[in-house]
């Protein structure tokens, strides 16, 4: 794990399509062929949070648009737009706890396949080193 | 239960099934950034749809703890699908629900299907 940040804030406009309210990662630490680190800090005003936690479809949606980023990266390289995606498929998905306001999530995708605009992913989102969520996803990019 | 996103126009109880008619509320803040050019009502919202009416039938708070499976087999537009069906199963376990739904078009198209487990909050 790395501690430097690639991008942050809205410097993340240029790897997701999303934009507020629903805007649910707020940093990337690390793109490879086929992994990204990527981050959220949850914050009071997330749309996804209740009584001071954030909550199942914030956790979700952070995950898939961690997804979205890595996806979203060639194109930033190639000074193109980021692509629209969808989620296809959640499978297993297992939630551990609810983060509290504060905390900072920390996400690694892995990239298990890519055909035809459908990448399959595997996804681990800790805080402080705590399993929150693990699972698996097929994303759609609309290229 | 997120006011914003959706009403419930009908709902219909059976025991372990439910049948809802949810209205998909266009004007909700979400679709200003999901996507700016074109709203597109995100999976998730849909997900904590289900959650909450499944909320209602079971009458107490619950959280999400597992998907064994979610299949997104349409993109929901608000102005394309204002009402949605949903069917709900909802069947007692150890831990609290075992959560299958259907959410389709009036006309019968499925839209997602979801395979989950549900404890109380």
């Amino acid at each position: 794990m790395t501690d430097t940040v690639l991008f942050e804030g809205e410097q993340l406009y240029q790897l997701i399509p999303q934009r507020e309210p629903i805007v649910m990662v707020s940093h990337v630490y690390q793109v490879t062929d086929t992994d990204i680190e990527s981050g959220l800090l949850v914050k009071q005003d997330n749309m996804f949070c209740a009584n001071g936690c954030l909550t199942e479809p914030g956790l979700i949606e952070h995950i898939a648009q961690s997804a979205a980023a890595f996806a979203g990266y060639p194109f930033f390289v190639a000074g193109k737009q980021a692509p629209l995606g969808y989620i296809g498929e959640i499978k297993k998905l297992r939630i551990h706890a609810l983060p509290a306001v504060g905390s900072q999530l920390r996400t690694r995708i892995h990239l298990v396949s890519e055909v035809m605009g459908i990448s399959l992913i595997t996804a681990e989102t800790t805080v402080n080193d705590t399993p929150i969520v693990t699972c698996q996803m097929k994303i759609f990019i609309n290229e | 239960m997120r006011k914003d996103f959706f009403s419930i126009e009908k709902q219909e109880i059976n025991g372990s099934e439910a049948y809802f008619l949810l209205h998909m509320l266009p004007d909700s803040p979400v679709y200003k950034g999901h996507f700016p050019e074109k709203a597109i009502a995100p999976g998730v919202c849909n997900i904590e749809m289900i959650k909450s009416c499944a909320e209602v039938v079971v009458g107490t708070p619950l959280l999400l703890s597992y998907i064994a499976q979610c299949r997104l087999t349409a993109l929901v537009t608000p102005e394309q699908y204002p009402l949605l069906q949903l069917h709900l199963q909802l069947v007692s376990i150890e831990t609290g629900w075992k959560l299958i739904a259907k959410l389709m078009s009036t006309t019968d198209e499925v839209c997602m299907e979801l395979k989950a487990e549900v404890t109380p909050a």
